[in-house]
């Protein structure tokens, strides 16, 4: 009985931590989407009023935000001071890199590849309207990102909870 | 080009800044050019779609892929649309947007004092440049400094232990600007004979001090300031009120402004090395804003450059005042 006891606990709190796991994507999405936001606004002030190179700029950032979105902006600005490839390979290969650590969905990283694409190959004022439009986008997403985090944020964790003592109960 | 040959090879002082601002292909095909051509290298020529060029020594050669170099366009490696959009991010450190001024004047300086000329599509803004776009041209341009180019020079720009005013004429490409640079390091450290003065270089088309991020990238000497690129009329102005300079020295006047500018420093007190695009003094006479400066009799000394005796040659030295020639011969 002791035992059966025991099994139906670690049953219940594994999957209580399974529900939360799956519910924290939402909310870590949310949290990334607008820290990403924060990022680009600190480089259109970068580039509007300091004229400030990229590579400082981006670990400055980087070190200044933290967290995954500062992670990324710290590795593309490290490895733009080697010189040794072109923008936004140095971009692309800093976002693969992030990939497993980041709760973004394909639809955020697609906007951050094409945001790489045209970084760094126009005039400021070219530079500062592609920002601006990137900032748009992302923030899109995250009004998308906060409607699905309401959605199933708190579904997933009762569901994990209550899956949990489903399953215990059945097994008992 | 082989491992051990590379190890052999000499400092090349030139060579990293402008290896640095060109694409791994590119840099790898420079760096396989013969020593005897890469050591005397003028310019690197980057045209897209067309051969990668050249110029040293006087002459200019195709490059092909294996760093060999020949007068024949047919095996020359031809630019492509990558390498010219990878060397535009890598000169402006992926940062052209904080280059608008530069994109304006037509050219970028690295780090050591190199100059890029760049050429594309102008973009107007009522009638004025707004900047450039579609940059297909480069023209990377290797600049050394000569340590002693003034050593001729100088011991006529001196008269009591004093310094002159002194106008430098002469024609594009006779050192002009090599010969300034040394005049300021000289003046500025001082030599056997002279005590070392307080020097202010207005320097408009940052060649002079080859200035990366406001720091002189050529020795001008310790007691030098730098106003990098400044227009010469609100510079030299700007130099007088914030910095105290003994000497001005500034590089190509061109304009009425930079005359009246002149002349406001002198009348400050403060002694002017400066230069002029003409062949001779006669020539300069028939440029108004020379002439203007010759007849208010301001220069102590006007010192011509040439070519005759090679690139650099001090053709002729007048007085300021009556215009007598003070030098026998040429000498270089």
């Amino acid at each position: 009985m002791f035992v059966k006891i025991l099994n139906s606990f670690v049953i219940v709190i594994a999957s209580t931590l399974l529900g939360r796991e799956l519910a924290n994507k939402y909310v870590n999405r949310v949290n990334e989407l607008s820290a990403l936001q924060v990022a680009l606004s600190r480089l259109e002030t970068e580039f509007e009023h300091y004229a400030s190179h990229l590579p400082e700029a981006m670990i400055r950032i980087g070190n200044s935000i933290g967290g995954t979105a500062g992670k990324l902006f710290y590795i593309a600005g490290q490895s733009l001071t080697e010189k040794s490839s072109t923008l936004s390979e140095v971009w692309n290969t800093s976002l693969d890199l992030m990939k497993p650590e980041w709760s973004l969905r394909q639809e955020d990283s697609k906007i951050l590849r094409r945001f790489g694409d045209q970084l760094g190959n126009s005039d400021r004022e070219g530079q500062i309207r592609f920002i601006r439009l990137t900032l748009a986008q992302l923030h899109d997403e995250e009004v998308k990102a906060r409607a699905a985090r309401e959605k199933y944020d708190k579904m997933y964790r009762s569901l994990g909870l209550l899956g949990g003592i489903a399953l215990a109960i059945i097994l008992l | 080009m082989l491992a051990r040959d590379i190890k052999k090879e000499p400092n090349i002082s030139w060579q990293q800044p402008i290896l640095e601002s060109l694409p791994q292909n590119i840099q790898e095909i420079i760096k396989r050019i013969p020593l005897s051509v890469r050591r005397d290298l003028e310019e690197i020529r980057i045209r897209e779609n067309r051969p990668l060029m050249i110029y040293s020594q006087g002459k200019d050669y195709f490059v092909c892929k294996d760093g060999s170099i020949n007068s024949h366009m047919e095996q020359a490696y031809i630019i492509t649309k990558n390498d010219t959009r990878n060397i535009l991010q890598l000169i402006s450190d992926y940062s052209i947007y904080a280059f608008e001024e530069e994109l304006r004047n037509g050219y970028l300086t690295l780090q050591g004092g190199h100059r890029v000329g760049i050429a594309g599509k102008i973009v107007l803004d009522k009638g004025s440049i707004r900047t450039m776009k579609h940059i297909r041209s480069f023209n990377i341009r290797i600049s050394k400094e000569i340590i002693g180019a003034a050593d001729k020079i100088i011991p006529y720009l001196i008269s009591d232990k004093k310094l002159c005013h002194t106008l430098i004429l002469s024609p594009p490409q006779m050192g002009k600007t090599t010969i300034l640079r040394d005049i300021a390091r000289k003046i500025s450290d001082g030599f056997p004979g002279f005590t070392g003065v307080k020097v202010g270089i207005v320097d408009e088309r940052s060649e002079i001090a080859g200035c990366w991020q406001g720091l002189p990238q050529r020795n001008v000497g310790v007691r030098t300031d730098v106003l990098d690129s400044c227009p010469k009329a609100a510079g030299i102005m700007m130099m007088i009120r914030s910095m105290s300079p003994n000497v001005i020295i500034t590089d190509e006047i061109g304009r009425m402004e930079d005359v009246d500018a002149i002349l406001e420093s002198l009348n400050a007190g403060i002694k002017v090395i400066t230069s002029a695009h003409a062949s001779d003094l006669q020539d300069a006479k028939r440029r108004p804003f020379l002439l203007r400066l010759l007849n208010s009799h301001v220069f102590d000394r006007i010192a011509v450059l040439s070519n005759s005796r090679g690139i650099g040659t001090l053709e002729q030295v007048y007085e300021g005042k009556n215009h007598q020639p003070l030098l026998a011969h040429p000498i270089r």
